[in-house]
């Protein structure tokens, strides 16, 4: 019997306390690396025990940094004697990576988002980053070549859009368009100024649909196998347990 | 002996500065084509740096890990569902 709760069950927990549709579908998506994550944080918990930190420093360890290498790294510096500053610009070189991440990410996201970037910010990890990659760019490429009512990628997360399709923009619409109604002239205005306001909302996603389908084209291929192989390469190099020591 | 609450909150701020500065650092549209482009790469890139030196123990390629390896990403990829790299993925590692 598995100790995992099921998709469904997480699901309807998550809908009862009335969270957003998208962090109920990420939260659900990172469940199968659980297993693995608490598998490390166990050997981490033990690790920093031995090296003398309190329960309550392990615990406020991962809930302020929130970065498995660095913590780790941390604690064994700590434990080996190490000063203030090697520990922090230790953990500031293993984190550096987050920047690239971001950076990548951001280019998917609108300018503004709910929450706001500062705060999604804090929960960037490699496992996010990896899972979310994937999803937006799946996202990406569902977005309407002629026009058809689907939204750019993610702007759901811009605060104004749930307002925008509602109300005023609704009823001016809908009755504007039916035939044998005639609105008075302040309404057919509003009905008006939002039938261009839409024509041009079109087109400027047709622009980015086109833009993306351009962009994922050359990402993928034999670009990402020639990637794999530098990084992995990279990967290798870099790792610490391949260090030996002299003499 | 250094002091551990300090430590913590210095890594932390740390931390938290270079997961921020990511997506504060470029305006989306000021980002030069070529470097929108190598963006693309870095989720790949991370996952196959960070993964690839797990797969050899002591320095050498270790061919159960490979062999697992393998094994849950064939099994990713024919079901497309993370769930599924944990069936064949682990207690193979643990057989072989």
């Amino acid at each position: 019997m598995s100790v995992l709760p099921s998709r469904r069950h997480v699901g309807q927990q998550i809908a009862a306390v009335g969270l957003d549709e998208d962090f109920r579908r990420g939260f659900i998506q990172m469940i199968p690396l659980w297993p693995g994550v608490v598998a490390f944080s166990i050997a981490y918990a033990i690790a920093a025990r031995t090296a003398g930190f309190g329960p309550f420093e392990i615990v406020a360890m991962s809930a302020l940094i929130f970065a498995g290498s660095a913590q780790v790294a941390a604690v064994a510096l700590y434990a080996s004697g190490a000063g203030f500053i090697p520990i922090v610009l230790t953990g500031l070189l293993l984190n550096v990576r987050h920047i690239f991440y971001g950076l990548s990410i951001n280019r998917w996201l609108p300018e503004r988002t709910t929450p706001p970037k500062p705060v999604l910010a804090f929960f960037l990890t490699d496992e996010s980053c990896w899972r979310l990659a994937p999803v937006i760019r799946r996202r990406s490429g569902e977005l309407p070549v002629s026009p058809g009512g689907q939204h750019q990628p993610l702007d759901h997360l811009h605060p104004g859009n749930g307002f925008r399709s509602a109300g005023w923009r609704c009823l001016t619409r809908h009755r504007a368009n039916r035939p044998g109604v005639h609105l008075p002239a302040y309404l057919r205005g509003i009905a008006d100024a939002d039938a261009e306001d839409t024509r041009r909302r079109r087109r400027r996603d047709h622009r980015r649909s086109t833009d993306v389908r351009h962009r994922r084209g050359r990402a993928d291929g034999a670009s990402i196998v020639l990637v794999i192989a530098l990084a992995a390469t990279a990967g290798v190099l870099l790792d610490g347990s391949h260090w030996k020591e002299p003499g | 002996m250094i002091e551990r609450a300090g430590l913590i909150a210095v890594i932390a701020l740390g931390t938290y500065v270079t997961r921020v500065v990511g997506f504060t650092l470029l305006n989306r549209k000021a980002i030069p084509a070529r470097l929108d482009r190598a963006l693309a790469y870095v989720p790949v890139a991370a996952f196959a740096a960070l993964i690839v030196p797990g797969l050899s123990s002591d320095g050498n390629l270790d061919a159960v890990r490979i062999v697992a390896a393998l094994l849950a990403a064939g099994a990713v990829l024919l079901t497309r569902q993370l769930w599924a790299a944990l069936r064949p993925g682990w207690p193979s590692s643990r057989l072989l």
